[in-house]
């Protein structure tokens, strides 16, 4: 063992109790209490909700959440001692954030608009807010700045906008064949007319055919034709650009919540959710246009994002499995046990996390949470790459008691189909801070932990 | 680790592969939970889902392994071929290229699984008659000569699901327990003994009844 070349000197992870030996003198205890207070800072300052952890939580497992009766307007206290209380604090500050009619998001809307107004974007600021979580209404404005598909420099913003969306309907005019439809139709109605097998673009688009009805099946949004017309083009095109991954299934999910956030810009519908159970276009008072607006900022913003995780989908998809290493590295050290008892039970990451980086959660989280995350996401400079491996962890030891429990079979049948439809951003917001203390002591630190992501690169 | 609602003589473990779309998790979920979605989500990766049936007196559990269809996931799907004793291969009645391609996935099965797997083509979808694109003769034409067992189902309207997955587990029990007589071993007859084929010693009581025989 190597404890004086590494931070985490302990091979299988941090197990409690234990006593962690460090090469150089670390002092850990300011390490945390570093964290800690700039952790507070950071949910004082956006009024957040969540809990600090203490060192035992980090190094285990975060508490299990359950649901709590909501104390409207509890008296809020700040924990004076991190170990003690702290989760109880977290919850009822939770609580009455929930159901307190002065929400602090209404300020930070507010400031938002402001800041959005300024001739140059205080982008540092505009990170802040957004880290806890957008309203809705900011949402579209907020990540294009954040995604940077539009400017900082105010002026430039709205010319930016419009040729964008000018330089996608070309790509579209230029790359997608509206004759690719009739002939998908005609192939799965005349099985004479079929002879175009192998052909590159018509394998693309038979697969991004087969996928598009299976996306978002839970949404209605999704299933409104011209909705489903939108995205295909989107995938086609970006396909059709992006020739060393092509389109990969799940890329499909990628899409929703970009299509569903600048939509909502256009609808009036007086919530989130009764736009993702629209059935047709009468929510819009202008359907074309907001179709086609945000089709193409869904385009680019689409573009934006893999472009940082373009090594997710090429061949062998070595991005993903670097990430599902790292989250192992992360999990055995965060939480020795859980990590002993998965691979005691030959279960490799890869089996279950591989899809929770493909699909960046889209599967295993219900979507307005997802929309949530994104805005974390989004607001950090690393979201999709790196924070969101941190929070991959956090949502696996959130379930460290059960999981421990069981067997393969039962193992996999569980993380396969995690157990989180009734989950709100309470649980959401625990997950983030956690990942968000991971990363704050472990992104920071010379660990070898961190080279072996960083050598990756 | 066995409970008393997870006794079983045999545990098999068996791919689903073939192109995506063509109809693999909802042939999986008919079969293990009596379920059909027209809206079923892509698979990412692998998934599994379980079931044990009665076969020629002995509990046969099957733990049947899901894949991705698509092209760039074979590097990710095919590590998870080792162990299994039987496949099935599927592909959509109505997509020809979903047929052509059955050779590109036998040859997966040759690289990467093991060399006695036992292998079933199916042609999935056929209460899609009017959308037929593969004719039963030459998919039958075409099993045959691979040698491999062939069957239509369709998940939709639930015709030979259950007859295609109890039929490829009682031939792999077959043709294992053959090769176990020729070996002159009673105990383990899988092709390698790993921990997703685990054969419990035969037990006269507490087996609970999962399904009828086949
Ligand atoms: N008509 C008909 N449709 C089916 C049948 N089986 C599946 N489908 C439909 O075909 C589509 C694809 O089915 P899936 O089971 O998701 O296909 P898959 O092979 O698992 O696809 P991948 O996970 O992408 O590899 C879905 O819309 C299903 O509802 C069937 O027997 N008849
Ligand atoms: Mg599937």
């Amino acid at each position: 063992m190597t404890d004086d070349k590494t931070l985490f000197g302990v091979s299988d992870g941090l197990l409690p109790g234990r006593v962690v030996r460090l090469g150089k003198p670390v002092d850990w205890a300011s390490i945390l209490k570093a964290s800690q207070d700039r952790e507070r800072r950071e949910k004082e300052k956006r009024d957040s909700s969540s809990s600090i952890s203490d060192l035992k939580s980090s190094q285990t497992s975060i508490p299990s959440i359950k649901p709590k009766s909501k104390k409207a307007n509890t008296v809020i206290e700040e924990s004076s001692s991190p170990t003690d209380g702290e989760t109880e604090t977290g919850k009822q500050r939770t609580a009455a954030r929930e159901n307190s009619s002065s929400s602090p998001s209404a300020t930070s809307s507010e400031k938002l608009k402001q800041l959005l107004a300024e001739p140059t974007l205080n982008t540092e600021a505009v990170r802040k807010l957004a880290w806890a979580g957008l309203e809705s209404e900011m949402r579209s404005p907020v990540w294009k700045v954040l995604l940077g598909y539009v400017p900082t420099n105010l002026a430039r913003r709205n010319d930016t906008l419009r040729r964008k969306r000018r330089e996608y309907q070309e790509a579209v005019n230029q790359h997608y064949d509206p004759y690719l439809d009739t002939k998908e139709q005609s192939v799965v109605t005349n099985s004479s007319t079929y002879n175009r097998i192998g052909n590159e673009e018509d394998v693309t688009f038979r697969q991004i055919s087969v996928d598009i009805p299976r996306t978002c099946p839970g949404q209605a949004l999704f299933h409104i034709p011209e909705v489903q017309q939108a995205l295909k083009r989107i995938l086609y095109v970006w396909a059709t650009r992006h020739p060393a991954s092509g389109y990969v299934q799940g890329m499909n999910d990628l899409v929703t919540p970009f299509l569903f956030v600048f939509l909502s810009e256009y609808a009036s519908v007086k919530d989130d959710l009764s736009l993702l159970k629209a059935t047709d276009l009468s929510v819009f008072d202008n359907a074309d246009e907001a179709l086609s607006n945000a089709e193409a900022d869904s385009y680019w913003c689409l573009t934006a994002l893999l472009n940082d995780i373009q090594d997710y989908y090429t061949f062998s998809q070595p991005g993903i499995q670097r990430r599902v290493h790292f989250l192992r590295e992360l999990v055995a050290r965060v939480d020795g046990n859980l990590c002993t008892h998965l691979e005691d039970e030959g279960l490799d990451f890869l089996q279950f996390a591989f899809r929770w980086m493909n699909c960046l959660l889209m599967r295993e989280l219900p979507f307005h949470l997802i929309v949530r995350v994104w805005d974390t996401y989004l607001a950090e400079t690393d979201g999709f790459a790196t924070f969101h491996v941190y929070v991959c962890a956090a949502l696996l030891v959130t379930f460290s008691e059960e999981l421990q429990d069981m067997d393969f079979q039962d193992l996999v049948m569980f993380l396969q189909n995690l157990p989180t439809e009734s989950w709100t951003n309470r649980e959401i917001d625990v997950i983030l801070s956690q990942a968000y203390m991971w990363r704050t002591i472990f992104g920071a630190a010379p660990s070898h932990l961190q080279q072996a992501f960083q050598a990756s690169y | 680790m066995a409970r008393s609602d997870d006794e079983y003589d045999y545990l098999f473990k068996v791919v689903l592969i073939g192109d995506a779309g063509v109809g693999k998790s909802n042939l999986l979920s008919r079969f293990t939970r009596n379920e059909f979605s027209l809206e079923s989500k892509s698979t990412i990766g692998v998934e599994f889902a379980t079931r044990s049936i009665q076969c020629e007196g002995k509990i046969i559990k099957a733990q049947i392994w899901d894949t991705a269809g698509q092209e760039r996931y074979r590097a990710i799907t095919s590590a998870y071929y080792r162990g299994a004793v039987g496949a099935l291969l599927v592909y959509d009645i109505t997509k020809k290229d979903s047929f052509d391609n059955v050779q590109r996935w036998l040859k997966e099965l040759k690289d990467h699984a093991d060399a006695n797997i036992v292998i079933m083509l199916v042609g999935n979808k056929s209460d899609l008659q009017h959308l037929k694109a593969v004719t039963t003769d030459d998919a039958s034409a075409f099993a045959e000569s691979n040698g491999l067992s062939f069957i239509e189902t369709s998940a939709l309207d639930n015709s030979n699901v259950e007859e295609a997955f109890r039929s490829i587990l009682s031939e792999i029990y077959r043709l294992g327990s053959k090769k176990a007589l020729e070996k002159g071993s009673t105990s383990n007859f899988a092709p390698n003994a790993t921990q997703t084929i685990v054969i419990n010693p035969p037990a006269d009581e507490g087996k609970t009844e999962k399904a009828k025989c086949c």
